[in-house]
């Protein structure tokens, strides 16, 4: 068959295979499908061409992102079983799919085309290529989980950085004299990052591979399983996992995680300028700075991954979502009550609880391995990402319902915000205990050592 | 093709990985610096910039 190169077989890597080849190939998914961060850029100009509200434009993004959380939980044991491979190049024929059946439903004016495209079938592949690279990378880095994770990870955090300055780019070249592109010149875009986006995840396609049975890297010795701790050497399956208490603590953090700092990237832009609201009405905040307080908290986001999920390969798993959750509490605290003291205090904490809005994303994989061990790591990673979807609605709900009660856009002032950000720290606190109450994963639900040492064998 | 890969630790990367490994960073690499420049000037003018 002509895709049997894509077989789990044939990616187990050759003797010598530089692992470092992987966190690239995981790279080369995350930062295109990270795209998914970069919609507002062409939001206006769908508006103009729909001849619809921001919100049903809006509606892409949602169903994307529910659809992410959808296919991750159900497609990860097929990811897991499969492999790296087949996952990828799924992930990336649907995330083109998405952008090319997009394209035509710009271009006929159809936007419920759209939505099936980009938000439905895109969506499919944002959830297969974001669990696709995270097995395979713990299993490459025994040694520096979180690490690896955190590099993958940040990836996505980063192609909206990619994706923001690339479509404004392509816009004005498609478009040169129009103040809102048109909407030949998005389809355009969509069908040029569809093309782009599929290339570029090939590498990652073509660059994966799983290590032999039994392989690990050279002068790393597995620590002796110590009683009560955390890390196990052994494996428990996705079915099992869900019946542990550990799983569902481990959902309840990164909701709680997830829900506040989603519930600040959401209301960046306007917050910042409300803080600084003067007596007379008037922000002394400009527009192009509160842009770039925007873009300043996607790079700490961005970095967080990388930087506080390695943090946790010395600190340990435990001790790391202490610190995002714990001192996320005492930040988003001083926010509410002092963050109008001045613009660098606010910028400051926005930007520390971003990235450990980052962080707790990127360590939850590591976390999910010292758990449950590496078995099925992807299809439970995969079931835990449906915190994220519920989260992606409860953060922007309780905003939004405790600033509507406050008054309207554009009129409100740092006083207004407080009710909100001391619920996050309500929200923040829940999620501190949760993870204080993680134990290690009973016995019983491990599986026997011969089971989880023969890999895809139900393929 | 099928291979059988010893168990046990791993030697590290033999030198004619080296031109794959660049090409491969490059390939991500590139892309997020440019992302990041272009972030980092915009946010120059939220500190006077």
């Amino acid at each position: 068959m002509a895709l049997s190169f894509l077989d789990q077989r044939h990616t187990v890597a050759p003797p010598g295979y530089n692992r470092w080849l992987i966190p690239p190939a995981a790279l080369a998914v995350h930062l295109c499908i990270g795209q998914v961060y970069a919609t507002s850029v062409y939001k206006p100009a769908l508006v103009a061409h729909f001849d619809v509200s921001l919100t049903a434009v809006g509606v892409v993004f949602s169903i994307a992102i529910v659809m992410l959380g959808a296919s991750a939980a159900v497609m990860g044991t097929w990811v897991d079983r499969v492999g790296p491979r087949r996952a990828m190049f799924t992930a990336a024929c649907f995330w083109a799919a998405g952008f090319l059946v997009g394209a035509v439903g710009i271009a006929a004016g159809w936007l419920w085309l759209l939505y099936l495209g980009y938000g439905v079938i895109g969506g499919i592949g944002l959830g297969i290529g974001y669990i696709s690279p995270v097995s395979t990378l713990i299993k490459w880095f025994p040694d520096r989980p979180g690490l690896a994770t955190g590099m993958a990870i940040m990836g996505f955090g980063g192609g909206a950085l990619v994706a923001s300055p690339l479509s404004r780019r392509l816009l004005e070249l498609y478009d040169p004299d129009a103040e809102v592109p048109s909407g030949a010149a998005v389809a355009k875009l969509f069908v040029t990052l569809g093309v782009a986006y599929f290339a570029v995840m090939m590498l990652g396609v073509f660059n994966v591979r799983v290590p032999p049975p039994g392989w690990r890297p050279a002068g790393f010795a597995p620590a002796p399983e110590r009683s009560g701790s955390l890390v196990t050497s052994r494996d428990v399956s996705a079915a099992s996992a869900l019946a542990t208490p550990q799983f569902w603590l481990l959902w309840t953090v990164l909701l709680c995680n997830v829900t506040a700092g989603i519930g600040i990237l959401e209301q960046a832009g306007p917050m910042i300028s409300d803080f600084f609201r003067g007596d007379d009405g008037r922000t002394s905040v400009t527009a192009t700075e509160a842009a770039g307080f925007v873009g300043l908290l996607s790079m700490f986001n961005m970095a967080g991954r990388f930087v506080w999920s390695s943090t946790s390969d010395y600190v340990g798993r435990k001790p790391a979502y202490m610190g995002y959750l714990g001192i996320g509490m005492v930040a988003y605290a001083l926010l509410a009550s002092a963050g109008d003291a001045s613009v660098a205090l606010f910028v400051a904490l926005a930007a520390l609880i971003l990235s450990f809005y980052g962080g707790g994303f990127a360590t939850v994989p590591a976390y999910l391995r010292d758990l449950f061990g590496t078995y099925q790591v992807g299809a439970i990673h995969g079931r835990l990402l449906t915190a994220w979807s519920v989260a992606g609605v409860a953060g922007p709900l309780i905003v939004n319902r405790f600033l509507d009660a406050r008054g309207e856009p554009g009129a409100l002032v740092a006083a207004d915000y407080r009710p909100a950000l001391f619920t996050m720290v309500g929200v923040l606190a829940v999620g501190f205990v949760a993870n204080l109450l993680i134990r290690p994963v009973a016995e019983r639900h491990h599986l026997p050592e011969t089971a989880s040492r023969v890999p895809s064998q139900a393929s | 093709m099928a291979h059988t890969e010893p168990a046990g630790p791993e030697p590290e990367a033999a030198g004619s990985d080296v031109p794959r490994l660049v090409v491969s960073w490059l390939i991500v690499g590139v892309p997020l610096v440019y992302g990041v420049v272009e972030t980092i000037r915009a946010i120059l003018p939220l500190f006077g910039g």
